[in-house]
């Protein structure tokens, strides 16, 4: 399995946000997680990608990695966007996507000048595969400019570059799709859509139902912080606890 | 004229020794946001290890330099490990409080092991001066300028050409989306530290051959450097070595021209001004919320 986040469990005081959730993702799977408002999604990323302490076991890419510490579960190849776009914003973006490069390696002033050769090899390399990044999600042109300069759907699509340029394992997307216009939509679902082909299995958790309908092989259903569905989006959507729980909300929604 | 020169070049090479200082504050403000108040205490003890290399050891002075500069890096990761570290979680007044700590243990060690009867120690020219437009130069003065200019440059490459300074500017921006991105964080801090310190070192040993040694040597120098952090907006390297330059300025040009008794004072009226008229700093942006 990619990822495998077996009994995850947050709890604020007396509310249980995350009540004993079990989720596999398998190798270029595309999952998609819905449920109404304080079901416990966000809380559920939070816990995988370690900014919230939570009880339970996470597997990534096949390697166990304690919950808790989000630097080391990024490294083991779990990647995520937020819902409003965390870019280094005095950083370019060409910066911005370098940081997250697989290749992890830095060295201090001494070791930078000893190893210099060896040095500037790897930046080209780090370099060729952010600009590479970059193309994929249209922004190679602004590539020098300070990321705090673009504009909020830009600022998505290249913490989407940032996320997919360390060939993560398993990208965590939480409301891609948030403050985007119907055309910034559709260029992220080809863009999440194309994600299983090369190799990269996706959770995504989004309001627009048409959209993880569109890239999402698979459907989760989440209420009260528990997992009540999780099948194919055309076997789920007929369930009675998700009609009930959720597709009254989405019926309403779209009228 | 010649009075002008002299008092010019004097002014930059200070302000360059407060540069250099005022790196390391940057370095780690950077990575860390915090203030590490050993800074002066470290460049006392650059200075004090280089002239123990030259003459218990009796190393030729560029051996005794570096020296004094791999011991101060060394000195700064344990300072990260053992007054920074253990309480990194905690509020950044009581952080900054464990430095100026280290610095009070610092300081105590010097006395203990060299005394505090004032040494020396020798430049590697000397005493020699140079002729410039009529003024009588100290070529340590040149020095100074000369080794200040190469470290800004080999500092702007790290940090806008390696993956090390881009590193380091990520924590700056956002500590925790850095995180998230998978820097080590306390890998980071541990490597600021040090090279926080080697510059340290390097500020001793370039100012030491230009005065009296004495456990007080990196006082002023912090100060400066740290109202050149200000002035500079503690944001870019550019900012502190102008920020830094100015100080120096200031310091020399007022003292020569206006009253030498003040000149210890004019640094921080013109800290004031800015903070005052420009409190970002001079080449600071201005902060702006994050929506």
């Amino acid at each position: 399995m990619t990822l495998r986040a077996a009994g995850i469990a947050v709890h604020f005081g007396a509310l249980r946000a995350v009540d004993g959730v079990d989720l596999a993702v398998g190798p270029g799977e595309a999952v998609g997680m819905v449920g109404p408002n304080g079901s416990g999604k966000s809380t559920f990323l939070n816990a995988v990608t370690g900014v919230v302490a939570a009880r339970g076991s996470l597997e990534v890419a096949g390697r166990r990695v304690p919950l808790g510490r989000p630097g080391a579960i990024r490294r083991a190849g779990l990647a995520r966007t937020f819902q409003s776009p965390q870019t280094f914003r005095e950083l370019t973006c060409i910066e911005n996507v370098l940081l997250a490069d697989r290749d992890r390696h830095a060295t201090g002033l001494a070791g930078a000048w000893l190893g210099r050769r060896a040095m500037w090899r790897r930046e080209r390399r780090r370099w060729a595969r952010a600009l590479a990044a970059l193309d994929r999600v249209g922004l190679a042109d602004r590539a020098e400019e300070p990321a705090g300069l673009l504009s909020y759907g830009q600022q998505r699509m290249l913490e989407l570059a940032r996320a997919l340029v360390g060939e993560p394992a398993v990208l965590v997307a939480d409301e891609p799709s948030a403050g985007l216009d119907d055309t910034e939509t559709a260029e992220l679902a080809r863009l999440l859509g194309d994600l299983p082909a090369r190799g990269v299995s996706l959770l995504v958790v989004d309001h627009k139902l048409d959209l993880v309908e569109q890239v999402a092989d698979r459907v989760v259903v989440m209420q009260l912080g528990r997992v009540i569905a999780d099948g194919p989006p055309a076997e789920v959507w007929r369930r009675d606890e998700v009609v009930e729980a959720y597709l009254g909300r989405r019926g309403a929604a779209r009228g | 004229m010649e009075r002008f020169v002299s008092l010019f070049v004097t002014g930059v090479a200070q302000g360059a020794v407060f540069a250099v200082v005022a790196l390391g504050f940057l370095l780690i403000h950077k990575a860390t946001g915090v203030i590490n108040f050993a800074q002066g205490d470290l460049v006392t003890l650059g200075a004090y290890i280089a002239i123990w290399a030259a003459t218990d050891l009796e190393l030729p002075l560029l051996g005794a330099y570096a020296v004094a500069v791999a011991a101060l890096a060394a000195v700064g990761v344990l300072i990260e490990r053992f007054a920074y570290a253990p309480i990194r979680d905690r509020s950044i007044h009581v952080v900054v409080i464990s430095t100026l700590g280290a610095a009070l243990v610092i300081r105590a060690v010097i006395v203990l092991w060299r005394g505090t009867s004032p040494t020396r120690l020798r430049g590697p020219l000397g005493f020699e001066v140079v002729e410039v437009l009529g003024a009588r130069i100290p070529k340590q003065n040149l020095l100074i300028i000369g080794v200040t200019a190469v470290c800004v440059a080999a500092l702007w490459l790290l940090f806008h050409r390696t993956q090390f300074g881009r590193q380091v500017r990520a924590l700056a921006s956002d500590r925790m989306a850095a995180q998230m991105q998978g820097i080590r964080v306390a890998r980071m801090s541990m490597l600021t530290f040090g090279l926080a310190g080697g510059l340290s070192a390097l500020a001793g040993v370039l100012i030491a051959p230009t005065r009296a040694v004495t456990v007080d040597l990196g006082f002023g120098p912090m100060l400066y450097a740290f109202a050149a952090s200000i002035l500079g907006g503690m944001g870019s390297i550019g900012g502190v070595v102008v920020g830094a330059l100015a100080i120096g300025l200031v310091q020399q040009l007022g003292g020569g021209y206006l009253s030498p008794d003040y000149a210890e004072v004019y640094p921080f009226v013109l800290m004031l001004l800015v903070i005052a008229l420009r409190p970002q700093g001079v080449l600071g942006s201005e902060v702006r919320a994050r929506l």
